[in-house]
């Protein structure tokens, strides 16, 4: 570690300052333990004027404490146990710090959720107002101005009407701009975008990364962008920092590191991304087996990441691997890097053999050509005949009724409207669209599940049969056949009931087959969503969330059902995770002829899993197709801007 | 049950509650039978005496003896409370669950009649009520149920409707568990806890309300007694003996305090900010 620092120390002269120094930073939990518990050990980061350092990692990294901790906004019972962090000269781990003036003037943060970081009962002029009065003397005249120039620089309309305006009246992507442009209002030094795009719409994401990086640019800002998404920090940063279970893996310049990683884990991160960072889609990713460690303690004198690694060897396993040069500042913490010659199994060479050799390696390029060989791509816009049409709809229209007592059912809100979707064996169709595009009413009306205040119109069918023409037992029968998944594994699983009776919740109610125990049976399904039949003893929250998202699956699968209708299954979830799902949902539709229809908003994961797709804009049904025709020439200018806003060239 | 292990266990001031009421209801249940007096046992040449070796707490004007008379007083305070809050669950509760899984226009009939029931002042129900059927246990109970059912509604109604939107709700419907079994399984057992809270608040009210109804002389009559006509019959005497209203007033905010106390706790268990460590340290 000390060999690195100076090492770095001499690179970086004849060089200016950089604006944020982070220097060995280890933030530790103390919680009356005895020992405290390291959450982010050693992390050094530098981010120069103009720059924009992308900070990457996984749920529990320690991507957000790290931001948190240049602020001085750590959590109660977490502190700066070593290391120092120094922000245009100042330094921020010493005991006489100004917060006041270090979080509002040398540093702008935006955080995920626009909505809660602003006022919701003050106009938004007057809170860009408030922070200019907080913290300069800036008469009326001037700050009016000010205001005025920070509008123009977050390419918002400044005008009276729109700065009258409560944050609810404006859409997401404008109350981030207001957000922005309050973080910038005191010329930061540095501005933190902590997941700042994540909880936006595809386009919207993509317009605010272009402000970033037009402010990054003009204002000789410098940022750190906080992220778990490859393709954000590919399209706006200059270097980026890997993190993993609080350790920096590897970091150097972004076109270099995510061209040539390192680091198996940034390499895993990479091919678990649908987006092919090259400028496309991929057909299918690989994923990271197991998940990360939740024990930091015990992974202290190793190499954090050994446990899920493909090429780990004795070595990985009892140091910890110091981080080495790979020329232009890249360099990464690895005993046997990749692109050294060696291939993934070759490190067997070592005495102790590795758990896991699932994952060989491929050059990417060829990775695809191959998966998408495999890929049935034939399958034409029309659903070839002869195939049984398991799930139709025709001229489908949902509409929410509205008003209570007197006024009831008088308004109807329309969600969906004229949606048709054929759906034969083995088939995927997706249904792309945006937030409140209306494809997760779709979802649940297809199966007649809709809430008891919505209006359907038209014809739904499963097998061929009308759903709205049968009785309560025929649709519980009928409807065995058509599941669903839901995005939210929290949510979807009843936390005071055992995995185990989750599963047979179904078979019980349809009376199936009971010869063997439901454990027995239990564990069958688990095995074929990839889990141990062990976990039919253990209650929702003592898994992790892919481990439910699992068990959610294997409660659909527990009824034998021909169609599985997934709605965002993997838009919870981390990104290593996301594929592993992914996965195991093409093994299903592959092995077990299963239909889906997948819900997204992700065409990254669309174009992996699905034949056909069904893009939907504000309840309506704006282009069909095949997946690689739609994709390759979109017909419409909104699905135009869908696939462009998607994909990232670095 | 869990849940009120777990209230106790972690709410030290909740458990004091619980332990003062079981002894209220302790002396309330043995205290007749082994009070060397009985409730009507008159003695004359005592009347209006002070507590004494003879008369713990002192007797009333006619020298009857306090302890036995807060004692019958407590069976009839409590028991009364009780049996209104039963009836109040068993009218209440159905009407909620029809409410909340139905939603709609029934939802919307049954939640405004609640509300206008909410809009009356508490003590003014129980007085028209008293005056239309006259005073008599049945009416009081009644009365008091009255008043404290809108609230059991209101609550019980949400947590239904919540319940029933939940994804692992819509996920069973899916997989085609009956609507009973859902019932049974799955919406019985979430709104079961939001229910003893308030239940246990309405006690509290229906002790308050029912002094109150029997401080204006609409309880039960004399020479039978309770928290409240005691007190009424007390106040007369105010000046010259105030331990004759001290006793039974302090009974009835003992009471009253401990009552709002377990329901406060039993909130706070239920608070959905606590919701994860709650269940997981059920299992």
């Amino acid at each position: 570690m000390n060999a690195v620092t100076k090492a770095e120390k001499r690179s970086r002269d004849g060089r200016p300052p950089p604006t944020l120094e982070i220097n060995n930073l280890t933030l530790s939990l103390q919680g009356g333990r005895a020992d405290p518990l390291d959450l982010v050990r050693g992390v050094s980061l530098e981010i120069g004027q103009g720059q924009c350092l992308g900070l990457v990692g996984e749920s529990g990294a320690g991507k957000s404490l790290t931001a948190k901790a240049i602020v001085g906004l750590l959590p109660r019972g977490i502190n700066v146990r070593g290391g120092s962090i120094s922000l245009g000269g100042q330094v921020l781990t010493s005991d006489r710090v100004n917060w006041r003036e270090v979080r509002g003037v040398l540093v702008g943060t935006i955080f995920q959720d626009p909505i809660s970081s602003l006022n919701p009962v003050m106009r938004v002029g007057t809170q860009v107002h408030e922070v200019i009065k907080a913290h300069l003397t800036l008469n009326k005249r001037d700050r009016d101005q000010r205001v005025a120039e920070l509008m123009e620089a977050v390419e918002l309309r400044g005008d009276r009407d729109f700065l009258a305006r409560y944050p609810h009246e404006l859409s997401g992507g404008q109350q981030q701009r207001v957000a922005i442009a309050m973080a910038i209002a005191c010329d930061p030094l540095l501005l933190i975008a902590d997941e700042a795009t994540t909880a936006l719409d595809v386009r919207t994401q993509a317009r605010i990364l272009r402000l970033l990086r037009a402010l990054v640019d003009g204002m000789g800002l410098s940022m750190l962008l906080v992220t778990h998404d490859v393709g954000v920090i590919a399209s706006v940063s200059d270097r980026l920092a890997v993190l993993y279970s609080g350790r920096v893996v590897e970091r150097g310049r972004t076109p270099n590191v995510l061209s040539q990683p390192r680091h198996p884990y940034t390499r895993g991160l990479i091919e678990s991304c649908p987006l092919d960072l090259k400028g496309g889609f991929r057909t299918a990713v690989r994923p990271i087996t197991g998940t990360a460690p939740i024990n930091l303690e015990s992974t202290w004198d190793n190499c954090v990441y050994a446990p899920r690694c493909s090429r780990a060897a004795a070595k990985c396993r009892s140091h910890s691997p110091p981080l080495e040069d790979y020329g232009e500042l890249h360099r990464a913490a690895c005993f046997y890097p990749l692109g050294d010659g060696i291939p993934d199994d070759a490190t067997g060479r070592s005495d102790e053999t590795f758990a896991d050799r699932t994952t060989s390696s491929q050059p990417l390029a060829l990775k695809t050509v191959i998966h998408a060989a495999e890929h049935p791509s034939e399958v034409g816009v029309e659903s070839e005949g002869g195939k049984e049409v398991i799930l139709k709809a025709t001229g489908l229209s949902v509409a929410y009724r509205e008003g209570r007592l007197v006024s009831y059912g008088t308004k109807a809100i329309p969600a969906v409207q004229e949606f048709n979707i054929e759906l034969r064996r083995a088939e995927t169709v997706a249904v792309v669209g945006e937030s409140g595009s209306g494809k997760s009413t779709v979802a649940l009306s297809l199966i007649r599940l809709e809430p008891r205040n919505a209006l359907v119109e038209g014809r739904r069918e499963i097998l061929g049969e009308d759903l709205d023409e049968m009785g309560k037992n025929a649709l519980r029968n009928i409807r065995r056949r058509a599941q669903i998944v839901f995005q939210d594994p929290y949510g979807s699983l009843n936390p005071r009931r055992k995995v185990v009776d989750l599963l047979m919740e179904g078979p019980r109610a349809h009376a199936l087959d009971t010869s063997d125990s439901p454990m027995e049976q239990a564990g069958r399904l688990l095995e074929r969503v990839g889990l141990d039949p062990s976990f039919a003893d253990r209650y929702p929250h003592q898994m992790s969330g892919g481990q439910r998202q699992r068990v959610a699956i294997a409660r659909a699968l527990s009824v034998e059902p021909q169609v599985l209708i997934c709605d965002e299954p993997v838009s919870a979830l981390d990104v290593s995770i996301q594929a592993q799902i992914l996965e195991l949902l093409t093994s299903l539709a592959k092995q077990e002829g299963l239909a889906f229809v997948f819900i997204t908003h992700d065409l990254g994961v669309m174009n992996m899993l699905a034949d056909r797709v069904i893009v939907m804009k504000e309840g309506k049904t704006v282009e069909t197709g095949a997946v690689e025709e739609v994709l390759e020439q979109p017909h419409t200018q909104y699905t135009k801007e869908l696939v462009q806003a998607s994909l990232v060239v670095i | 049950m869990s849940f009120w292990k777990t209230m106790l266990s972690r709410d030290r001031v909740a458990l004091a509650a619980a332990i003062t009421l079981g002894l209220i209801a302790v002396f309330a249940l043995i205290w007749p039978f082994v009070s060397p007096y009985g409730p009507r046992e008159i003695h004359a040449d005592a009347a209006l005496s002070g507590p004494s070796a003879r008369f713990w707490l002192g007797t009333d004007d006619t020298g009857r003896d306090m302890v036995t008379l807060l004692a019958h007083g407590a069976r009839i305070s409590l028991g009364i409370a009780v049996a209104a809050e039963i009836l109040a669950v068993l009218s209440g509760v159905p009407l909620a669950m029809i409410a909340g899984l139905l939603g709609g226009f029934v939802d919307s009939v049954i939640m405004r009649i609640t509300d206008a029931l909410l809009g009356f002042p508490g003590i003014l129900i129980g007085l028209m009520v008293v005056a239309l059927f006259g005073a008599s246990l049945t009416t009081l109970m009644i009365a008091i149920a009255l008043m404290t059912v809108p609230y059991l509604i209101r609550v019980v109604r949400n947590a239904v409707v919540v319940e029933k939107e939940r994804l692992y709700v819509v996920s069973s419907t899916a997989l085609g568990v009956r609507t009973g079994t859902l019932l049974r399984r799955t919406i019985l057992p979430n709104i079961v806890s939001p229910m003893i809270v308030q239940v246990s608040f309405g006690l509290a009210v229906a002790i308050l309300t029912e002094a109150s109804l029997g401080f204006l002389g609409l309880s039960v009559q004399p020479p039978n007694a309770s928290w409240g006509t005691l007190i009424q019959v007390g106040y007369s005497y105010i000046r010259i003996t105030p331990w004759l209203v001290t006793f039974p007033g302090v009974l009835i905010f003992v009471s009253v305090w401990a009552f709002n106390t377990l329901g406060d706790a039993g909130r706070d268990v239920l608070d959905p900010r606590l919701r994860d460590t709650f269940e997981q340290g059920t299992h």
